[in-house]
């Protein structure tokens, strides 16, 4: 039949086909309807443009820096904002602006490696004790509220206390404060998800738990895993900063926000610019991953907010 | 016929969301006088909005217009919510369908009876409780005194509803909505219900708007049926002449109710035509 | 029936909080400095070394180690802290009444502000107000603190001169004010000393107003949340059938099946505001817990850092127990 040959479609009449021929259509159309979910969602897209614009400046800091930020000056120290300095100059005559962006990177590096250890680690843990249940359920939802037993902060400030000054010790202990509750959340989900039909199948296959767990139980948390972890990455950054504030994070003379905010300290009274600035950067990189947050819980789970 | 307690003349309601917006009832009109009207009619046909339409209680976002909503010369949609709260409770009441979640989970079931009479009468606590001990013997409860301290969680389904009954009648409104009363209720007890309903009703003389899904309660109960489809009556007909019905969709409903003196092999399931949506209405004679 | 699923509830919290005691022995093994080094110095002979290492108990194997360590702990016997000296434990009684002050005041502000501004939201959910409230909730959220602190001082008190400095008083008014409860806006209205009151509350309004607004974000946001679960359902429709106005249904109805989990939210606020008090009590030189542990994380004086961050373990533990109470109590539905 000659209305068989395909004929050069248009993308979006391809997109928008009700039926799909081909799994790779299908997949296609797929990611084009969450994005356009995600494109009618000003929370998500406000949040998501912001954090690309940070990303991109952290990524290429070098390209958007003006000035070296190791290089101190003390004729020029505690300048307001001018040409030659857009955001003018800090405590050693270092200009603020460069600093913020090279910040950037530490920042979202520290968001971005805590996320990558804790999120696993949560997953496994949750999934695993969720799934196995008895004791080792027990065990591990016992280690978990253990934790869970501290805020955040102190309980990364009492690791890297014991592990001593520095970024990635401050990783580790923000990670290791943030993977409790993304335990919690896993088992949650997979202990509503070993109830299902389409598990007791997979078991009735004899296929392995480990197959079960890493196959079928984890793909189905991780979006409200996604969720948690955005929204807990305005906090984790909190919490470096904080850190950074103690002197326990980046140590000088590295531009980590917090840190920054910790030297201003003394000038605060007399020059409130040069904390307002660091101040102001970490509020707005929380607040994008906040709204992201938000986002993509409303898309993804209607009943909230 | 005496005047009409409520004159429903091109209600429309209409819900603004996500995907345009969605009309949930469109221009029906009926009249309720002093006689007990069943609104028939599936999920999402729009007999639960048209009740809370009449009340002004329709979610939030919801649209109302008419061209006339007349209660006993009271045009609802003009009035002010202050006005409004007057009819509520006193003139007009809502029974709702399950009592598990219609009453408040924790406030003793006499107390919010005593709570429906004192919002509309100045009368001290001790006589509302009088009052309400005295609704509650009215709706056969046999341990008054014992029942008035209960929470909701304590009680059954058909005494929570019959609670929720006393709570809507105490005050002896002139209208009264019933919102799927006994849907929730075994079966058994959904006749004890209804009888108390009755009586109560008759005894007052009140109109009785009685929504349902089932046209066998309906059919039996009530004096006359309203058959709503897709947010429109197709068919306002006298409950005795309910088997000379004439729209077809009144017909299938009619048919695919199972009958002991008519086994058959397969139930009917209704075809639906899509020409119900918009096409003629059916309006019996009525008394 | 309630003591049974209680009794399990406090075998789980003692569970818990052996499980506290094992971390914060693990966090204090952690540390990678030889523990006899750090008393000794590192030029000492092997007998010395030996001597010593018997003495810390390190010799012992780890599990007896760590039945000493408990058994101190049963006692409140952290050990003496690396600064001054003294004993940990006697420190934290001295430095905690600041804190506690200040998490009190913040505690009122939050939730005097905050309840009202949840139940509002939920309210006229959608409307201008509901929006503010949530993008002021969400500020909160996403801002640093310590930071707003400092920009507070900057403003408030080094531009407009509106409030106190840094500190829990100002160095004239020092000797006036007798310690009794170690409550300092208790201790100055005692003395019936204006101007002595004037001073104290300048200088705990801003920190408490920092903390405070954290805890309002956070009891706003949840009020919100459990009012718009309760407003959702079917007998606030019965309410308002009865001919009830919307602010009674919302108040007498609505609010009181929120009123626990309210009460709940709000002494979980008290954990948060003590993980606030870190960093705040830095920013503004308050003598409270959270000094102590900052100064105690800078020196590298473990035994007050465990000591602390187990103090704090066993607070958040039993606030949460307390919750649990709560629910069990007032809850008819749980029984």
């Amino acid at each position: 039949m000659a209305d068989n040959i395909s004929r050069p479609v248009s993308l979006s009449a391809w997109l928008s086909e009700p039926v799909p021929t081909s799994s790779w259509q299908a997949r296609a159309q797929q990611l084009w309807l969450s994005w356009r979910a995600l494109r009618s969602n000003p929370s998500v897209m406000f949040g998501g443009t912001v954090i690309l614009a940070v990303a991109v400046i952290a990524i290429f800091a070098p390209l958007f820096a003006t000035h070296d930020i190791y290089a101190q000056d003390l004729s020029i120290r505690l300048q307001k904002p001018s040409i030659a300095h857009w955001l003018g100059t800090d405590e050693l005559g270092r200009d603020v602006y460069s600093r913020l962006v090279f910040g950037a990177r530490i920042t979202l590096t520290i968001a971005g490696l805590t996320a990558i250890i804790a999120a696993p680690l949560g997953l496994l843990v949750g999934t695993t004790a969720g799934y196995v249940g008895g004791w080792i359920d027990t065990i591990l939802m016992r280690i978990v509220d253990v934790f869970l037993a501290f805020p955040s902060l102190i309980l990364a400030l009492a690791f890297v206390a014991a592990l001593g000054p520095g970024i990635e010790n401050a990783i580790i202990a923000i990670a290791l404060a943030a993977w409790p509750p993304i335990a919690r959340l896993a088992r949650a989900e997979t202990l509503t998800i070993r109830k299902s039909d389409y598990i007791a199948a997979v078991q009735l296959q004899r296929a392995s738990s480990f197959r079960i767990i890493f196959g079928h139980v984890m793909p189905m948390c991780i979006s409200s895993v996604v969720v948690r972890v955005t929204l807990n990455m305005a906090s984790i950054i909190l919490t470096a900063a904080g850190l950074g504030f103690l002197g326990l994070g980046a140590q000088p003379p590295s531009p980590e926000w917090g840190a920054m905010l910790s030297s201003a300290r003394e000038f605060v009274l007399t020059n409130g610019t040069i904390a307002a600035i660091p101040g102001t950067a970490i509020l707005v990189v929380s607040l994008a991953f906040n709204l992201l947050g938000d986002g993509l819980r409303d898309m993804l789970d209607p009943r909230h907010g | 016929m005496a005047e009409p307690l409520l004159q429903v003349d091109d209600l429309n309601v209409s819900f603004r969301g996500g995907r345009g917006v969605t009309r949930a009832v469109r221009g029906i009109s009926f009249t309720i006088g002093r006689e007990k009207v069943g609104i028939v009619g599936e999920s999402g046909s729009g007999k639960s909005q048209t009740g809370r339409a009449i009340l002004r209680l329709t979610p939030k976002g919801a649209e109302i217009t008419a061209k006339a909503l007349v209660f006993d010369g009271i045009h609802l949609l003009a009035a002010t919510e202050p006005q409004m709260r007057k009819i509520r409770g006193k003139r007009i009441s809502m029974i709702l369908q399950d009592p598990k979640f219609s009453l408040n989970p924790l406030m003793r079931v006499g107390q919010q009876i005593v709570e429906a009479y004192r919002v509309h009468t100045r009368a001290s606590r001790a006589e509302a409780r009088d009052r309400a001990m005295a609704m509650l013997e009215a709706v056969k409860i046999r341990n008054p005194a014992r029942v008035f301290e209960l929470l909701p969680h304590e009680v059954s389904g058909g005494m929570g509803q019959r609670i929720m009954i006393a709570m809507m009648l105490i005050l002896e409104p002139d209208l009264i909505i019933a919102d799927e009363p006994t849907s929730a209720l075994d079966v058994t007890v959904r006749r004890q219900v209804l009888i108390i309903l009755d009586e109560l009703v008759s005894r007052r003389g009140a109109g009785l708007m009685f929504i349902s899904h089932d046209v066998n309660l309906v059919a039996e109960f009530c004096d006359r049926v309203l058959v709503m489809y897709g947010g429109r009556i197709l068919e306002d007909i006298p409950a005795r002449e309910l088997k000379h019905a004439q729209h077809p969709y009144t017909r299938a409903l009619l048919d695919s109710l199972p009958r002991l003196d008519r086994p058959v092999e397969m139930l009917a399931v209704p075809q639906r035509d899509p020409a119900w949506l918009d096409g003629p209405t059916i309006r019996g004679s009525s008394a | 029936m309630l003591s049974l699923a209680f009794g399990r509830t406090l075998l789980s919290v003692a569970a818990t909080l052996l499980g506290l005691a094992a971390l914060t022995f693990f966090i204090g093994r952690l540390l990678p400095l030889d523990p006899v080094i750090a008393v000794l110095g590192p030029n000492t002979t092997h007998e010395a070394y030996m001597a010593m290492a018997k003495q810390l108990g390190l010799d012992q194997p780890l599990w007896k180690q760590f039945a000493t360590y408990l058994g101190h702990l049963l006692q409140f016997d952290f050990g003496s802290a690396l600064t001054t000296g003294k004993p940990v434990a006697g420190d934290i009684a001295r430095v905690f009444p600041a804190t506690l002050e200040l998490a009190t005041v913040a505690i009122v502000i939050g939730t005097g502000l905050g309840i009202p501004a949840g139940v509002f939201s939920a309210m006229y959910r959608g409307s201008a107000l509901d929006h503010i409230v949530r993008f002021v909730g969400l500020l909160g959220y996403s801002t640093p603190h310590f930071w707003l602190g400092l920009m507070g001082l900057a403003l408030f008190y080094a531009t407009l001169g509106l409030v106190g400095g840094p500190g829990r008083i100002d160095v004239m008014y020092e000797l006036d004010l007798e310690p009794r409860t170690g409550f300092y806006l208790v201790d100055a209205a005692l003395t019936g000393d204006g101007a002595l009151f004037k001073d104290v509350f300048s200088h705990i309004v801003l920190p408490a107003s920092i903390l405070g607004f954290g805890a309002i974000t956070y009891i706003s946001r949840m009020t919100r949340s459990f009012m718009i679960e309760q407003l959702s359902q079917e007998y606030v429709v019965t309410a308002r059938v009865k001919g009830l106005s919307w602010a009674r249904t919302v108040w007498v109805h609505a609010f009181r099946n929120v009123v626990v989990q309210v009460v709940t939210v709000v002494v979980l606020s008290y954990a948060f505001l003590l993980e606030g008090a870190v960093l705040t009590e830095t920013v503004f030189a308050w003598p409270g817990f959270g000094r102590y542990l900052t100064n105690a994380l800078l020196a590298g004086d473990m035994n007050a850092v465990v000591g602390c961050t187990i103090l704090i373990g066993v607070i958040f533990v039993g606030l949460n127990l307390v919750c649990d109470l709560l629910y069990r109590v007032f809850d008819p539905r749980t029984r």
